[in-house]
């Protein structure tokens, strides 16, 4: 039973990774995205053919697999943000994006295809994925609560008082998407050490409606709110594993109901902190835990 | 020499004459008041100033740089800031938050890696930043609505948070897109004091857009009236106040002196 436990963490604490990421680029940045998995799957690829075919240390191939993942980012964000392609523009173009990289995939020799990679070593056991997702969740927060995250967060907000502010729209939003892409890339090697097996269409837009679906849920603008929400989502399908087919319908429900009951997200624009907490409990002026909290 | 020299500049949206062949001068801590009725193009020529347009032709020299084609960003680099016609506040963010990004640009330099492990030279720099918006907010008087949504201001305070954000910038030209629509007799007055009192204390040149004549004939030195994206005329307040044509395009062609 507890294998069984630490199994379901363990991939949901690496969906965590990537939702953490995305959550810097939609959240906080305010743009869209339909095409995160096809991040994963760079990343995911990458690392698996490293440590598979060249025998590469496996940490050294998960950073391999984020920062592949990270290097695509900017070769797509470069056109698309330049352009500065709006909200709903954007996201149909990493639409596109995603399903040529699976299309990609499909057809590289080193991918060996649409067969898959079979016979990845499991490295990905639940302490390792703990302390990665610990410390990716550390530094989105350093990035949030500074100066290069409230400039995104003022984007979010009114990108033409942005750009009034001197920030730069194109140089911060790449460097979100490049920040939220290293994560997916990371997500999916761990992703691919943990599963053992992969082929492209494990990384379809499915997947990454499923992550925006997460952020959304969490709270857009909210780093903990994305978190929980992710786990959340991992859980529920193996809670109800006893309802068997009702699993998924139960799924969508949830996300339905957070939608319509909280459609600012589970948390809003809030972060889950000790403050939170005290304030939940007692009622206060809002000024007082504001004056801890940083930007957001 | 010049603050601001505005040279036949015009801006056309397809078939449209936005701003016509518009020119005038602006000098150092000179306050200048751009009135004319809705549509002439007063708003389109801050747009232009700011780099949010292109002039299709004409240019704009702010010091001795030309700025046409240059970037929002880089304008705001080499020392013009705005406030909008209709707020553009961060309006999930605290007031302070609202101050803290403008104050980013000059104030707040660390490197993104150091950022990333959160070393401590950065929780100082925060901090400072931090000490450095409340005095700001203060100069306007909004120091006890700090920590207060933005959005959850009184539309005045709004305003003045507006304001109080484009100093951060620490601007030589602040341009004053109708700051004090909306607002009563009284409080546009009082509005009328503070930008006085900013304008003397940062040694700020002012364009300001209003259409409260109270307004603009106590704080302008000299005033540029629009009418169809072209300039009518250009004069001291009393110059304008009893100009014919300024008569005619605000009150129409039957106008004739009481």
């Amino acid at each position: 039973m507890w294998y069984y436990i630490q199994g379901v963490m363990a991939l949901a604490l690496i969906n965590v990774i990537s939702v953490v990421g995305l959550s810097i680029f939609t959240g906080f940045t305010g743009l869209f995205s339909l095409g995160h998995a096809a991040f994963i799957g760079l990343g995911a690829y990458t690392a698996a053919i490293c440590t598979y075919f060249y025998k590469i240390n496996f940490f050294v191939a998960i950073i391999l697999g984020g920062l592949m993942s990270g290097l695509v980012s900017l070769i797509i964000g470069f056109p698309t943000l330049r352009a500065k392609l709006r909200s709903d523009y954007f996201a149909i173009a990493t639409l596109g994006f995603g399903e040529a990289v699976r299309v990609i995939l499909e057809n590289l020799n080193i991918t060996q295809g649409a067969r898959g990679l079979p016979g990845i070593k499991a490295y990905s056991t639940f302490p390792v994925v703990l302390v990665i997702a610990i410390i990716i969740i550390f530094i989105a927060r350093n990035f949030v609560f500074s100066k290069y995250g409230r400039m995104a967060i003022a984007i979010r907000e009114d990108f033409t008082a942005a750009e009034m502010m001197g920030i730069n729209l194109f140089r911060v939003r790449l460097r979100s998407l490049f920040f939220s892409a290293v994560c997916a890339g990371i997500g999916g090697g761990l992703f691919a050490h943990y599963i053992c097996f992969i082929q492209p269409n494990m990384f379809t837009s499915i997947q990454s409606t499923l992550l925006t679906a997460a952020v959304v849920a969490g709270g857009m603008g909210s780093l903990t709110g994305p978190v929980l929400a992710a786990l959340i989502f991992a859980a529920i399908p193996e809670i109800l594993r006893v309802a068997n087919m009702w699993r998924l319908v139960a799924y969508g429900f949830v996300l339905v109901a957070i939608m319509v009951f909280r459609p600012q997200g589970i948390f809003g624009y809030k972060e889950l902190s000790i403050n939170t907490i005290k304030g939940f409990f007692k009622k206060k002026d809002p000024a007082s835990d504001l004056t801890k909290g940083g930007a957001s | 020499m010049p603050v601001l020299e505005i040279k036949n500049l015009t801006k056309k949206f397809g078939g449209i004459v936005a701003c016509s062949d518009l020119s005038f001068l602006v000098e150092k801590e000179e306050t200048i008041g751009v009135i004319g009725p809705n549509g002439a193009g007063k708003t389109t020529v801050f747009n232009l100033i700011t780099g949010v347009y292109l002039p299709t032709t004409g240019e704009i020299i702010f010091g001795d740089k030309e700025m046409g084609g240059k970037t929002p960003d880089n304008i705001v680099k080499e020392g013009i800031a705005r406030t909008f016609q209709n707020i553009r506040l961060f309006k999930n963010l605290t007031v302070l938050e609202n101050v803290i990004i403008a104050l980013d640009l000059k104030y707040v330099q660390y490197p993104l890696l150091k950022c990333l492990f959160r070393l401590p030279e950065i929780s100082r720099a925060e901090k400072e930043v931090r000490q450095k918006a409340l005095e700001l907010l203060e100069v306007v008087g909004l120091q006890d609505k700090a920590f207060h949504r933005a959005d959850s201001l009184p539309y005045g305070l709004q305003r003045k948070l507006e304001i109080s954000r484009a100093l951060a910038l620490e601007p030589t030209l602040l341009l004053l897109d109708e700051p004090a629509a909306g607002m009563n007799p009284e409080e546009s007055l009082e509005l009328a004091g503070l930008i006085r009192s900013i304008k003397e204390r940062f040694k700020l040149t002012i364009l300001l857009i209003e259409h409260h004549m109270d307004v603009v004939m106590e704080l302008c030195h000299r005033i540029v009236v629009m009418n169809f994206g072209e300039k009518l005329v250009e004069g001291t307040p009393e110059e304008i106040q009893s100009d014919p044509l300024v008569l005619k395009a605000y009150l129409g062609e039957a106008y004739k002196r009481a």
